[in-house]
């Protein structure tokens, strides 16, 4: 997979990719399964950092999205970006209905292994959401089950409790990308004679920036 | 000459136990290794208070202790959460969403901060620091020193009759607590029920996540700035990641640090180094534009950044 098709994918699903690539990247799924299994791992790694239930895409998903692409008749010279973001979200939000639908899943990558291997992919936020009660109504097989239950939280979670409230924190930001990371350290270092607990309390845990010294761009 | 002799035969003796009981006191070391024993073999149950990262806690835990150990962990604040743990298999259960179980773990305890004692190394000292009461029970209070500035201490309160740890606490070089917990009730002795030690809600499904892949090759990368103790404990991989990655864990017996090591496909033209902290745990990240670093673990910041800027390729590859 070159270089231009991975940002191209990691464009979709930011709902940033216009129609006409969107139409090309789904026409290049049908013949690229190593596209389609990283497309599904992107898809998974997306819900876990929502703490989203897991659901599988379907194994006919690009057809589904082309449909829905050939049936939209606004002209592209007639938007606006955020419009075409829109376009673009809204697109990315059909991946997710698709996924409702499911199937069995490409590969058998678990999320958390995808999640550590991919901290790039937990910049696959900006899509419209797709509510947790509707997934949680949507009808379960035994291929959900494999899937591991996200661990990251969607957004930065106050760090006081209501119980002790003298000592209120400001609410600090944690990069997602570094959640991963946390998980595979405690992962490895649990299975060397230390204590498991701390993972769990740490996954709900925002993080405090000490010294950013220069401003990521990626 | 039969008065002088019962004499000295009493005072060797007072200084004989005295010397003894001395002795005892002054092995601070042989006290961790019987709590970590009461920890695995004592039933307890009771209520605790965790402070960590400004934020407190408060949870409930019930250990049925053995051959074949059994425990369950309920939040009793914030969102409802519990951990069962069955013997080496621990299940993690929150609201919402599909329960996570990590099976075979090793020597896995749902009390948090509770040092690895079996591992303490020459970077540690060990010394009593004086009496306390915990929940109702007295403690003996010891302290677990680093040497350097590169790890974290411990002060431990131990119950004075079970060993049983009744509070701890991560301590840094200033001895200023950032995390502890606190037992606030306790029932030494009580055996929990079986309902106390089954989850609220019956599971009937789970999810588990892949473990990493062992390496057994000799590492691509070292660390050229060992912080004094640590060492390079294995080495490992994501399963579905490229060669060049590696996962390596580096310990002291005590504090545990990772180094991520991922060359990048496309080199960027910008340089990025960061830190962060969160509790006990510290983050340091940097990418040179071929390859990004990632270094964390419950040390001080200087550990990770030591570690983490002076990753380069191993000489002996």
């Amino acid at each position: 997979m070159t270089q231009q098709i991975q940002e191209q994918l990691s464009a979709f699903m930011d709902g940033e990719l216009s129609k006409d690539e969107t139409r090309f990247l789904l026409k290049r799924t049908e013949g690229d399964t190593v596209l389609v299994q990283r497309w599904t791992r992107y898809h998974v790694v997306r819900q876990a950092l929502r703490r989203q239930e897991i659901v599988a895409l379907r194994a006919d998903f690009s057809r589904s999205l082309m449909a829905r692409l050939d049936a939209e008749s606004v002209p592209q010279s007639n938007r606006t970006t955020w419009l075409r973001w829109g376009s673009g979200g809204a697109i990315a939000a059909a991946v997710a209905v698709t996924a409702l639908m499911v199937t069995k899943p490409v590969n058998e990558t678990t999320p958390a292994s995808v999640a550590a291997s991919n901290p790039a992919a937990a910049r696959l936020a900006p899509v419209a959401p797709v509510s947790t009660t509707q997934l949680a109504s949507s009808p379960k097989t035994e291929l959900q089950t494999p899937f591991l239950t996200p661990l990251v939280p969607n957004s930065p979670i106050p760090t006081a409790t209501a119980s002790f409230g003298t000592d209120v924190v400001e609410p600090a930001t944690f990069d997602p990308r570094m959640q991963p990371y946390v998980i595979r350290h405690y992962q490895a270092t649990g299975s060397t004679g230390q204590p498991d607990f701390v993972p769990y309390i740490l996954l709900t845990q925002p993080a405090q920036s000490l010294e950013p010294r220069q401003a990521e761009n990626r | 000459m039969r008065k002088l002799c019962a004499r000295s035969i009493v005072l060797f003796s007072i200084t004989l136990l005295a010397s003894t009981a001395k002795a005892q006191e002054a092995a601070p070391q042989e006290f961790l290794t019987r709590m970590s024993a009461a920890l695995r073999s004592l039933d307890f149950q009771g209520s605790f208070i965790y402070q960590h990262d400004g934020r407190v806690d408060a949870l409930r835990i019930f250990h049925l202790g053995g051959e074949h150990e059994r425990e369950r962990l309920v939040s009793l604040t914030g969102e409802r959460g519990e951990i069962v743990r069955d013997n080496d298999a621990i299940t993690c259960v929150q609201p919402g969403s599909v329960p996570t179980l990590f099976a075979n773990r090793a020597d896995p305890r749902l009390l948090p901060l509770v040092p690895n004692v079996h591992a303490l190394g020459a970077q540690y000292t060990v010394a009593m620091s004086g009496e306390d009461r915990v929940a109702g029970y007295s403690a003996r209070v010891l302290d677990i020193s680093p040497r350097d500035a590169y790890r974290y201490g411990y002060r431990v309160w131990l119950d004075r009759d079970s060993h049983l740890l009744l509070r701890s606490a991560v301590v840094d070089a200033a001895r200023r607590p950032l995390e502890q917990f606190m037992f606030v009730a306790l029932d030494v002795g009580e055996r929990p029920t079986d309902a106390d030690l089954m989850p609220a809600q019956s599971i009937t499904a789970a999810a588990a996540p892949a473990d990493e892949v062992r390496v057994n090759s000799k590492p691509l990368w070292d660390v050229a700035q060992m912080p004094p103790g640590f060492r390079l404990v294995r080495t490992q991989r994501p399963p579905d990641a490229a060669v060049q990655n590696e996962h390596l864990v580096y310990s002291d017996g005590v504090a545990n640090v990772s180094i991520y090591v991922e060359p990048r496909a496309e080199p960027a033209s910008v340089g990025v180094e960061s830190t962060s902290v969160r509790g006990v745990l510290s983050m340091y990240s940097r990418s040179d534009g071929r390859v990004r670093v990632t270094a964390l673990g419950d040390v001080p910041p200087i550990t990770v950044q030591t570690m983490g800027r002076s990753v380069q390729p191993n000489a002996g590859r």
